[in-house]
């Protein structure tokens, strides 16, 4: 069946400002698609990750209420755990209020024994002071070697104001291992009124999708020690225990065990896994997800008109040719094979163009997302959904005009004033 | 020997605005090889649809239509368009040539149809577009070209896949006097030179003289009015 | 003399397929915007100033919101006690509460986690507000007793809160004892007695304090030419009012070391992460949108206009003015926002007082409030509309406007 592809072509750049118009409507709403599945994917992404052999151990009633410091030994004797560590959250700030990240207050030997596979240490106390400004003093995960980690943890054991900092947090305020950096505490204000001082000896990359780069570890016995002197006001306490389930035990077992230890108080716990203690986060954005999903669907909706709309137009303003074509011998099929043709070039062309903006532009909008939703990313799972969803609408859309240049008569159609 | 073209009891009616008109009404019509055929009536008469009928755009309710060995009222639709492409030339009053493409694209267009290669299409569109005297505008487009140098276009994208019959509809309508002239000594050239059969409607009495015959056709009965030379 | 609006308006209705499906895109466009805006307006309206009472919280210094101060009971003794600013009743009471507040899990009734506010309140708390808490179902707490009253709108969404049902905190079961509606975000609360609380929760500090004061008397206690002075001295900006300035000094008070603030203030500082979020989006969203609907009202102008080219040929051979057809054009188009902004208006107008919830970002706790359109937001809105149609027809307009009317007449 032959078909004169080129004709497709020269209608596109015939009306080359009108198909500019609805290729880039396309790509607009491609774009706007895979940023908000994005969203609601990188939302999922931080529960799928989460490990299911991890535990949080917190108060049955708030995420709020601290939980007695002497809880960690009884935990740590509990059935099935292999080792805990405190994780308290500071929520400070650095210089101004708007300057917050997530600081967790940890014992470091558990903490570094639990968290291998989850963290890189790319920066170490090899790196020193001593650098001149423009030096790479961070290095790439791959070359995160156990020797690094080790003189890590054995710095932070040294230095109690020691902490370990991600590479977001890093790279936004221009710290580097060595640095003295001040923090202002709102939950534990110093007594003087003043800042907390802390001091850079590692930094550390992700090396799964549910860790936040914009995150410092600190010890929770420095911060212990401040509220016991009275260097500092606030709770004394854990805001959450951190578990790591033993080899062979079985989770819910041990959560179990956990909560029957404290189901007398003073505290009473509710333990979870790190999965689910994750998912509880996301299932407080409510409908957060169903709203994106839906305003993501108006998009796709209101441009897919669009398209249908521009690509009737040019089938009414085809109609005249079509007589001609069918005239001279050409096949039915072939002339509307040819309209739906034109409307999937430029819908997919819309949808390349805007899955390719979504694809560029993930880094810049996961830097600009990341105090509300870390780890933002463009899968290409996403971007394949999006690019699909633009050529089904260059299908249907090139169907309607079809069907009539089809249906017309080479009689009427010549008779016909494009 | 039977005629190249033949009508026989071919009916036709369409409605319109909710009434049915009888527009043929079991008409015959013979058209010998090589014949020149001018026919002229009022409007609504049945010409175009006559016209449409031998071209296969459009098939009769009743009765047979035959062009050269093909029995056009007979064969599926499926089979119509494709039949069309290698035996007939339609030649419109509006011209009907496709804007966005060139002089010469648009002689290739029905070439498209035919299992010749790129470069032979080429080749066949431009000698038609030679024999049409309109080699130096081969690459321009409708809207850069007169209407005569459009109607020059259109002809040649007529006989590019050397058809059986050249169909052509009111070819001087939209044009004037001298232009007219032209139109009609190139179809004359192309029916006397090269032998092409030719079935013209017309309502303009000067270009139905280059005929060779005219047919007066009157709510669908015909009557022959003259050969030229008889 | 314009052409008049009858050709624009007749023009849309030939083409009515084509102009309904142009209006859709600016109408999702509309939708969208106001969906959001009377979202975040409705969060907004929980925390509006009401009523004309000076009402005013101690926190501990630094603490941005509740949930992070701590005040002992040491502190709020000496509060109470010794600060002239706090009303007195006509008994002599001071007008003040010490109260606690903690966010506290609860179940939703369709599944899933959220953190509701538990506030523990003295007897006080009833008087100091205008308009306070009004019992609609059950009875109000008993002092001394482990029993609870909830906001009404948690009845309906948390698991647990009906009359008669139990919360359990900790290790002690409170009981549901009323139901009750208050003003602003405080009907989504749950109040116990403040004392039981604190046993019952092992924290015993309150959050804050809350009082009525005297304005003049705030006045007369602080020198807030001496406080800017100093200020000044530190590279400081000067502060505006007399309660910042007394809220400086209360802070370096070394046995009560507070910070105080109008309620009305607290309160407004409190959506700023939701509001915030909120309006990034609306404008993110809006604008991206609005693009699309621009691009596809433009493709239908430039198709309208292609397709009466003979027709403006006419109009200018007639006599009119390039000008008059420009404007003719974008009347057309504007009237394509218009429809546009109305369709849009009736898809979101039935979620109008739709109740909803969502997490204040800056307690932390579930809020309950509803959709809110206002009429700003429907005027704006409009407006979008009409200007996205404006955009989109300009350029089609214009090249209208610019043909030749030799050149147009001669288009079949």
């Amino acid at each position: 069946m032959t078909t004169p592809w080129g004709l497709a072509l020269r209608h596109i750049r015939e009306h080359w400002f009108r198909n500019l118009l609805t290729v880039g409507a396309v790509a607009v709403a491609a774009f706007l698609f895979c940023f908000l599945v994005s969203l609601i994917v990188t939302l999922d992404s931080q529960v799928e990750e989460s490990s299911q052999n991890r535990l949080v151990v917190q108060s049955s009633v708030s995420l709020f209420v601290t939980l007695p410091i002497d809880y960690h030994p009884k935990i740590a004797e509990a059935p099935g755990v292999a080792e805990v560590t405190k994780w308290q959250w500071f929520g400070g700030y650095y210089q101004k209020p708007e300057n917050f990240f997530a600081q967790f207050g940890l014992d470091p030997e558990p903490f570094f024994r639990m968290y291998t596979d989850d963290i890189a240490i790319v920066a170490g106390p090899e790196m020193g002071t001593k650098a001149k400004p423009k030096e790479k003093l961070i290095t790439k995960a791959t070359d995160a070697t156990p020797e690094r980690r080790e003189a890590v943890l054995r710095a932070m054991l040294a230095e109690k104001r020691g902490v370990l900092i991600g590479k977001a947090v890093a790279e936004k305020f221009g710290w580097r291992v060595g640095d003295t950096i001040p923090l202002i505490g709102t939950i534990f204000p110093r007594a003087d009124g003043g800042s907390w001082e802390f001091q850079v000896i590692g930094i550390f990359e992700k090396r799964k999708a549910n860790v936040d780069e914009q995150t410092m570890f600190f010890r929770f016995d420095y911060l212990e020690e401040a509220l016991r002197q009275k260097a500092a006001n606030g709770p004394l306490g854990s805001g959450t225990y951190f578990v790591q389930v033993a080899r062979g035990a079985d989770p819910s077992t041990v959560i179990a065990g956990i909560d029957a230890l404290f189901a007398n108080g003073p505290q009473r716990t509710k333990t979870s896994t790190e999965a689910a203690f994750q998912q509880s986060f996301v299932s407080m954005l409510g409908n957060l997800p169903f709203f994106l999903g839906t305003i993501g669907g108006a998009v796709v909706f209101a441009v897919f008109f669009s398209v249908v709309n521009a690509m009737l137009i040019s089938g009414r303003q085809r109609l005249r040719e079509s007589g001609i074509l069918k005239a001279l011998g050409f096949r039915d099929r072939a002339i509307g094979a040819l309209i739906v043709y034109e409307s999937v070039l430029l819908t997919g062309g819309g949808g390349v163009i805007g899955v390719a903006l979504a694809f560029v532009l993930a880094e810049g909008l996961r830097k600009v997302l990341s105090n509300f939703f870390p780890n933002f990313i463009v899968e290409p799972r996403t971007m394949a959904l999006g690019l699909a969803i633009s050529l089904a609408i260059g299908v249907v859309a090139g169907i309607t005009p079809m069907v009539q240049l089809i249906r017309t008569k080479p009689t009427e159609a010549l008779r016909s004033v494009g | 020997m039977s005629e190249f073209i033949e009508l026989r009891g071919v009916s036709k009616s369409y409605s319109r605005g909710g009434e049915n008109l009888q527009v043929l009404d079991r008409l015959d019509l013979d058209i010998p090889r090589a014949d020149f055929v001018a026919m002229m009536g009022p409007s609504g008469s049945g010409k175009t649809t006559i016209l449409n009928v031998i071209g296969g755009l459009d098939r009769p309710d009743a009765g047979s239509v035959r062009v050269a060995d093909t029995m056009v009222s007979e064969i599926s639709s499926r089979t119509l368009p494709g039949w069309r492409a290698r035996h007939v030339g339609f030649v419109f009053q509006s011209f009907n040539l496709v804007p966005v493409l060139t002089a010469r694209e648009n002689v290739m267009l029905p070439l498209l149809l035919t299992p010749l290669s790129r470069a032979k299409r080429r080749e066949q569109a431009e000698f038609a577009l030679g024999i049409v005297g309109l080699t130096d505008r081969m690459n321009h487009r409708p809207s850069q070209l007169s209407g005569g140098q459009e109607q020059r276009v259109a002809i040649a994208r007529a006989i590019a896949t050397d058809p059986d019959v050249i169909v052509a509809d009111e070819p001087t309508g939209d044009l004037d006097r001298d232009t007219a002239n032209e139109i009609m000594a190139l179809l004359t050239r192309l029916n006397g030179e090269l032998g092409k059969t030719i079935v013209m409607v017309t309502h303009d009495q000067v270009a139905a003289e280059s005929a060779k015959r005219i047919l007066h056709l009157d709510k669908g009965v015909l009557v022959e009015s003259g050969r030229r030379g008889s | 003399m314009a052409l008049p609006i009858g050709y624009s308006w007749r023009n849309l209705l030939v083409r009515r397929v084509s102009t309904l499906f142009t209006a859709l895109g600016i109408a999702l466009t509309v939708a969208v915007f106001c969906g959001v805006f009377s979202l975040r307006n409705g969060f907004q309206q929980l925390y509006r100033p009401r009523g004309s009472l000076e009402l005013a919280l101690y926190l501990r210094p630094g603490a941005t919101s509740e949930g992070e101060s701590g005040i002992t009971r040491e502190q709020a003794n000496i509060l109470l006690k010794e600060r002239p600013e706090i009303v007195r009743d006509a008994a002599g009471e001071p007008m003040a509460a010490a109260e606690t507040y903690l966010a506290v899990y609860m179940k939703k009734l369709d599944g899933g986690l959220t953190n509701v506010p538990l506030r523990g309140v003295q007897p006080m708390s009833f008087r100091v507000h205008e308009v306070p808490p009004t019992i609609v179902e059950g009875r109000m707490l008993q002092w001394g007793a482990d029993e609870i009253i909830v906001g009404e709108p948690l009845t309906g969404r948390m698991q647990g809160c009906r009359v008669g049902e139990t919360v359990t905190l900790n290790l002690t079961p409170f009981r549901v004892v009323g139901v009750f509606t208050a003003p602003g975000a405080y009907g989504g609360e749950i109040w116990g007695d403040v004392e039981r609380m604190m046993e019952a929760l092992e924290r015993p500090a309150f959050q804050r304090v809350i009082a009525r004061i005297d304005p003049l008397a705030v006045e007369r206690e602080v020198d807030v030419a001496a406080v800017n002075e100093e200020r000044a001295a530190g590279g400081l900006a000067p502060l505006p009012t007399a309660l910042e300035a007394l809220s400086e000094e209360l802070r370096d008070d070394p046995r009560a070391p507070l910070q105080i603030l109008s309620e009305r203030e607290y309160l407004a500082k409190q959506t700023s992460f939701l509001s915030a979020g909120l309006l990034v989006l609306a404008l993110f969203l809006t604008v991206i949108m609005g693009v699309a609907a621009v691009l596809g009202a433009m493709n239908t102008m430039i198709a309208a206009v292609s397709a009466r080219t003979h027709e403006v040929g006419v109009l200018l051979a007639i006599g009119y003015r390039p000008r008059q057809v420009f404007g003719a054009f974008l009347v057309e188009s504007a009237l394509i926002g218009v429809v546009g902004g109305l369709l849009g208006l009736c898809i979101v107008a039935p979620f109008h007082g739709i109740e909803t919830g969502a997490t204040n970002w800056n307690t932390f706790t579930d809020v309950s409030f509803s959709f809110m359109l206002s009429p700003q937001i429907v005027g704006i809105a409009f407006g979008v509309a009409f200007i996205l149609g404006l955009v989109g027809g300009a350029l089609p307009a214009y090249s209208a406007a610019r043909l030749e009317p030799v050149d147009a007449l001669r288009i079949r």
